[in-house]
């Protein structure tokens, strides 16, 4: 593994977050083009807008300007493009929220909690078909030949993604166990990274390069980071920050199949992978705080939240690997730079 | 005179990343090679061989897809009609502007409102017309009113960049009608259209609004475009708005 670009000062998660907020300024002024504005329609324009403008990191946009401009392209090129996808992700969020009865979303109540569900489900579906717009004024600015493959790896994303969704929910819901860490990282590719980072990565790299450079080649930089983010972001869900902005132990009380349920199921006693099984086998509203707080407990007894993060760095590195690779032959440059310093980012995000 | 003090040499440069296998390592002068725990190598590894499956069946995947006999030269087209279908399944949802709509243009009340409104302010041939019907035939009532609201008041609701609307002429569709709008198109080509626009109720039925977001990155000039009648795709009216420089 070549370790210098995580040596690198230039590649700090420090970059990382400055540039992030620059390009997320960028990016959230662009959606806002797209998103209404003035008049409002009754019941659904407020909704649209709620979770756009509660902040969030915006790195799904900023991958895909900084991949853009690593391979030549201007910020303006991409812009439409990053928005497109922060609209589309904020349009998932609502129904993921939904569907994993969430309460917390970015330190306020989740959209459902606000309006219902109803009003919910209509608003995300209407931002997802918003997404569409800034993505096709970008696509026709970009030519025959570049949007024929975006539209390509949209239709992959877009598979692979509700894959990933079906495959959490029916876990969940049809209490499938015993699951192993192939099944988990399989998870995290098809839910978490082809949305997250291998997506906005192909978008940039195909309107940087105008359609010459190979979309392929970034898949695995983009799941190994994908990968560390999701577990990650398991991993935060366990503290007790309350910057964070979700539910803590949210995904206990979901019961999520995540990498430190898996590893502590796997290596827990019989009695108490009789007690964790147990657990999983009830709904949502009937887990009780005192039996989140056990699972917890046995997470740190059984060194699962260590392990995960051990794996976490380890897919940071294979990532770094992977972009040493793909990015490696660019020119230098602050995007470059940027893409660089994202696996350490996502171990020590803010 | 005293010595320049010199910051002793390091005995580590580089990070430790993996603190057991360091804690291990024999002092020697021989290369030290980076050791991997069991659980990076297997997490690492088990990394590439999901992706390898996945690549695989994504593969097998799109090879069904690619089936048929889909030609690059289509896509403008494709395109267009997607995103026309989109923008439609949009405003579908948006339900409520549709209901006002509908209400606006079948219910009784509510067009008598409307007519009020048009008549109040009839374009001055209009306005004589309706005089005259007025002193020479108070029997027609009716007739002079619809002729009033023939047309129907249209206003912008502009957002993004600054524009302002310059002309607009909307006639009343002679059944409830959704109004669609392909999109608003510059004289230059090189420009790329206005589109994304939708069409909600006046407040207290004064009209149509048109709800236009235009895109910061749009040239200024003029920007025309038809309105449509969405079912029959019968032209109703034009729009034009001038972004400002």
């Amino acid at each position: 593994m070549n370790m210098a670009v995580a040596a690198d000062p230039a590649a700090s998660p420090m970059l990382v977050s400055k540039m992030m907020a620059e390009y997320g300024h960028q990016a959230r002024r662009t959606i806002q083009d797209y998103l209404p504005g003035g008049r409002r329609a009754p019941f659904l324009d407020e909704l649209i807008t709620d979770y756009p403008s509660r902040g969030g990191k915006m790195m799904r946009a900023s991958i895909c300007i900084a991949s853009a401009v690593a391979f030549g392209g201007a910020i303006e090129d991409a812009l439409p493009c990053a928005a497109a996808i922060e609209i589309l992700h904020n349009g998932l969020l609502v129904h993921d929220d939904i569907q994993d009865e969430s309460e917390l979303r970015r330190g306020r109540p989740t959209l459902h909690r606000l309006h219902g569900v109803p009003l919910a489900i209509n608003a995300g579906d209407a931002l997802m078909l918003l997404a569409l717009q800034p993505l096709f004024d970008s696509l026709r600015r970009a030519g025959v030949e570049v949007a024929d493959q975006v539209l390509e790896v949209t239709r992959n994303m877009a598979r692979e993604t509700a894959q990933g969704q079906a495959l959490e929910l029916g876990w969940r819901d049809n209490g499938a166990e015993p699951l192993n860490e192939s099944d988990y990282l399989n998870l995290a590719l098809k839910k978490t990274a082809w949305l997250a980072t291998i997506w906005p990565a192909q978008v940039g790299l195909l309107i940087g390069s105008r359609g010459r450079a190979d979309a392929g080649s970034v898949v695995r930089f983009g799941f190994f980071l994908g990968a560390a983010f999701q577990i990650e972001d398991d991993l935060r869900n366990l503290a007790t920050s309350d910057v964070y902005g979700k539910e803590i132990n949210g995904d206990l009380y979901e019961a999520k199949r995540t990498l430190i349920l898996i590893h502590a199921r796997q290596t827990a006693t019989a009695r108490d992978r009789r007690r964790i099984d147990r657990f999983l086998a009830l709904r949502r509203a009937d887990r009780t705080p005192a039996m989140v707080g056990w699972l917890a407990e046995l997470f740190d007894r059984q060194g699962s939240v260590g392990y995960a993060r051990t794996v976490a760095a380890a897919l940071a590195g294979a990532a770094l690997h992977e972009f040493e690779l793909v990015y490696g032959a660019l020119p230098p440059s602050r995007d470059k730079a940027f893409i660089a310093g994202l696996p350490a980012w996502v171990l020590a995000r803010p | 005179m005293t010595d320049r003090k010199s910051r002793p040499s390091l005995k580590q440069t580089r990070p430790i990343r993996n603190a057991t296998a360091s804690a291990k390592a024999p002092t020697s002068d021989a290369p030290l090679e980076l050791a991997v725990s069991d659980a990076v190598a297997h997490a690492v590894k088990l990394g590439y061989q999901v992706l390898a499956q996945n690549l695989e069946e994504g593969r097998a995947a799109a090879k069904q897809f690619r089936v048929g006999e889909y030609s690059v030269g289509q896509v403008p087209s494709d395109l267009n009609l997607l995103a026309l279908r989109s923008l439609r399944l949009a405003r579908d949802l948006s339900t409520t502007t549709f209901d006002l709509l509908d209400r606006l243009l079948t219910d009784p009340g509510l067009n008598a409102v409307l007519q009020k409104a048009a008549a109040a302010s009839p374009p001055p041939d209009k306005a004589k017309a309706k005089a005259k019907a007025d002193t020479t035939d108070m029997a027609k009532p009716a007739a002079a009113s619809r002729a009033a609201s023939a047309l129907i008041p249209l206003t912008c609701n502009l957002s993004g960049r600054p524009a302002q609307m310059k002309a607009a002429i909307l006639t009343r569709p002679k059944s409830p009608a959704a109004l669609m709008m392909t999109g608003l198109t510059s004289a230059n080509p090189a420009d790329p259209p206005i589109t994304g626009v939708s069409f909600s109720a006046g407040t207290g039925g004064a009209g149509i609004i048109a709800n236009i977001a235009v895109p910061q990155s749009h040239a200024p000039g003029l920007y025309s475009g038809m309105v449509f009648d969405e079912g029959s795709g019968l032209p109703l009216g034009a729009l034009t708005i001038e972004v400002s420089s």
